[in-house]
């Protein structure tokens, strides 16, 4: 079962799916998603209402959602990922390739002081750019890749350790 | 007949739709940032004029007259804003041989020194508020003036517009500094620190009244406009005919206003703007010498083309019309879709339209440049679509204009489409009982259904992140926002 916080205007629900079956805030709700073209337009089946939606990304978590009468953000967090997180900001900072793709730049040194969301690694893939940002504020440690690195999913390219707190 | 469209925006679009209907050839300007706009697409033809800031393009009176003349136009069409209201521009016009159509431009500067229309407007009997008769700015205020006319009183810029140059002063001690105040502001906006008060009067409605002249001293009235839901002195719902207004009134009304046409000798459309008090007194407040923003309703009521009217008065130099022949049937809502942030006090906004549903039907008018795809951004006006019903009575326009309301939906960018639709639902608005000064005191409640459809976004949102997580590689489509999307589920795999 998979388990989805969506968090609007500061209200919290719990969307759980498993398979077919959804449940809403502990409810069973039969729920289904027809997608109505590539581009964020779908309609959702719940009972006799048939909605359409148009979703699109904000940034990492959060959505603008618009339907008819409403528009809204929300802000989705898986439970698994939820839990993930809270250790990765515990555990380390290792930047890791999330998708295949080339290294277009390398923009820091290791042994720099960097900022939180400073831009470490710029990776292509798909013909489109994607910058990784220090997650939090700290020394670039380690640097694993070079300008022009193929590298795979996985792939370890910026080690970041977090500055002591003064 | 080849007509030069000198504006941009919806307000171009309505006017290129205006020459299709004529058969008329029409011409585009445009900008830097409009090479790709709807209404460059949209016309026979489209020169280009400047670069984005307004005053190197769209303002740009050399640079439009050039492009006339390089397609060899027969007349301009000045849209509203930008030059619709420059009676230096209009001589130009002229003096190229190029029909301008509009007022003669002596009436355009009439009509710009509010001073001066006021005391044309008093001398043909029509009401003005009291208040000074001439210029406060950089000479002694007489003693007194505030207490004859009676505190509260507005100042206000002779060269005036878009709520510019406007201050309110409650004693003789504030009056001063806000003669100061209202006179700097009005040099910046207008370049003219000249400003005169008048007596604020409140609670009061605005309703304006459409005017069409020949310049021969032949001037139709086209019904009145109720426009009293402003927000800082900028329209924002606007009907026809203004709700709960007498017989006896609106005939008053009309009179007024076509006695300020005759005493302008006033040629092509006009809007003579009044206030209304609780006691059914009006007052003139100015006239506004071109076709105006809210022009949609009155066309709605009455079956008239405005601008195809205005066009052909132009062209011949006769009205088409006669009085009797002009009727209002049932009533016409508009409301502005504006690109502005109302939790973050009006702030324009700018983005790209990722998402566009625009509404339809049955009485259901949208004048606009939006499409898919279009960057917005905070060079020019933030108006960007206007939203129109037309029912056979207040109550199934209302209905209509909710229903259309939530049927208009924009992403990519915040609007005010939630504010409009709180509006509308609001009692006060659905009883007619509304004054000037409403939204300054209006409080977006929720509306009733807001809980469920809050759940069901809740609902939808996890489903989509649950399929995007779940769907097959060979679904995500390479663009640019699926890329996004895409590299996001890819993220997320991981951690399933």
């Amino acid at each position: 079962m998979e388990k989805y916080r969506v968090i609007i205007d500061g209200k919290e629900f719990l969307v759980e799916i498993e398979g077919d079956r959804v449940w809403f805030d502990g409810q069973e709700v039969y729920a289904g998603i027809h997608f109505l073209n590539d581009d964020g337009l779908f309609m959702i089946e719940r009972d006799e209402s048939k909605r359409e939606f148009h979703i699109k990304l904000r940034d990492e978590d959060t959505f603008q959602v618009t339907t008819r009468g409403l528009q809204t953000e929300a802000v989705v967090e898986p439970e698994r990922r939820r839990r993930k997180k809270a250790k990765d900001s515990t555990d380390s900072g290792m930047i890791k390739a999330p998708i295949p793709g080339v290294v277009m730049n390398v923009a820091v040194s290791e042994g720099d002081l960097v900022e939180a969301n400073q831009v470490l690694v710029v990776l292509e893939s798909m013909k489109m750019l994607m910058e990784f940002k220090a997650p939090f504020a700290g020394i670039v440690d380690k640097i694993k890749v070079v300008k022009g690195q193929n590298v795979e999913k996985g792939d370890e390219m910026v080690m970041l350790l977090e500055s002591p707190s003064d | 007949m080849k007509i030069l469209i000198a504006n941009r925006g919806e307000i171009a679009v309505r006017i290129i739709r205006a020459c299709r209907d004529l058969g008329y050839t029409s011409v585009a300007i445009y900008s830097d940032r409009d090479r790709e706009a709807l209404h460059t697409r949209y016309a026979d033809e489209a020169v280009y004029v400047g670069p984005t800031p307004a005053y190197q393009s769209y303002l740009n009176i050399d640079s439009v007259l050039a492009a006339a003349r390089k397609v060899g136009a027969d007349a301009i069409h000045p849209g509203y804003g930008f030059l619709s209201e420059n009676n230096v521009f209009a001589e130009k016009v002229e003096a190229a041989g190029i029909i301008f159509i509009g007022p003669s431009p002596g009436a355009i500067a009439l009509t710009g020194d509010k001073l001066a229309a006021r005391s044309i407007a008093a001398d043909a009997g029509v009401p003005v508020l009291p208040g000074s008769e001439f210029n406060l700015s950089g000479r002694e205020i007489p003693k007194a003036i505030g207490e004859e006319i009676g505190y509260p009183v507005l100042v206000k810029a002779v060269s005036g517009g878009g709520g510019r140059g406007i201050r309110l002063a409650h004693s003789d001690a504030e009056l001063a500094q806000m003669v100061t105040a209202a006179s700097q502001e009005a040099k910046l906006a207008f370049g003219d620190d000249q400003v005169y008060i008048e007596k604020f009067i409140r609670p009061a409605r605005h309703i304006e009244v459409q005017i069409l002249g020949d310049g021969l001293g032949n001037v139709l009235v086209i019904g009145e406009r109720e426009c009293s839901i402003q927000r800082r002195h900028q329209k924002l719902i606007e009907e026809s005919p203004a709700p709960g207004l007498d017989k006896e009134t609106r005939a008053r009304l009309y009179d007024a206003a076509r006695q300020v046409g005759l005493a302008l000798n006033y040629r092509s459309l006009g809007t003579v703007e009044f206030l209304l008090d609780t006691n059914q007194n009006f007052y003139f407040i100015e006239v506004n010498p071109r076709i105006q923003v809210e022009h949609p309703v009155t066309e709605m009521v009455t079956g008239i083309d405005l601008v195809n009217a205005q066009i052909l008065l132009a062209a011949s130099g006769c009205l088409t019309l006669q009085q009797d022949q002009i009727r209002m049937r049932g009533t016409a809502i508009e409301a502005r879709i504006i690109a502005e942030d109302p939790d973050q006090s009006f702030m324009p906004t700018s983005g790209q339209i990722s998402y566009l549903q625009i509404p339809s039907g049955s009485g259901i008018r949208v004048d606009t440049a939006l499409y898919q795809g279009m960057w917005i951004s905070t060079d020019y006006d933030s108006l960007i679509a206007k939203l129109i019903v037309w029912g056979e009575d207040r109550a199934t326009a209302i209905r209509r204009i909710i229903g259309a309301l939530d049927d208009f939906n924009i992403a990519g960018l915040t609007t005010d489409l939630g504010y409009l639709r709180d509006i509308v639902r609001s009692e006060e608005y659905l009883s007619g009982q509304v004054d000037t000064m409403y939204l300054e005191t209006f409080q977006s409640t929720d509306p009733i259904d807001a809980e469920n459809l809050v759940r069901e976004a809740a609902l939808a949102a996890a489903l989509y992140i649950h399929k995007m997580v779940k769907c097959s590689e060979a679904q995500i489509n390479a663009d640019v926002n699926q890329w996004r999307t895409a590299a996001w589920r890819e993220q997320m795999v991981g951690f399933f």
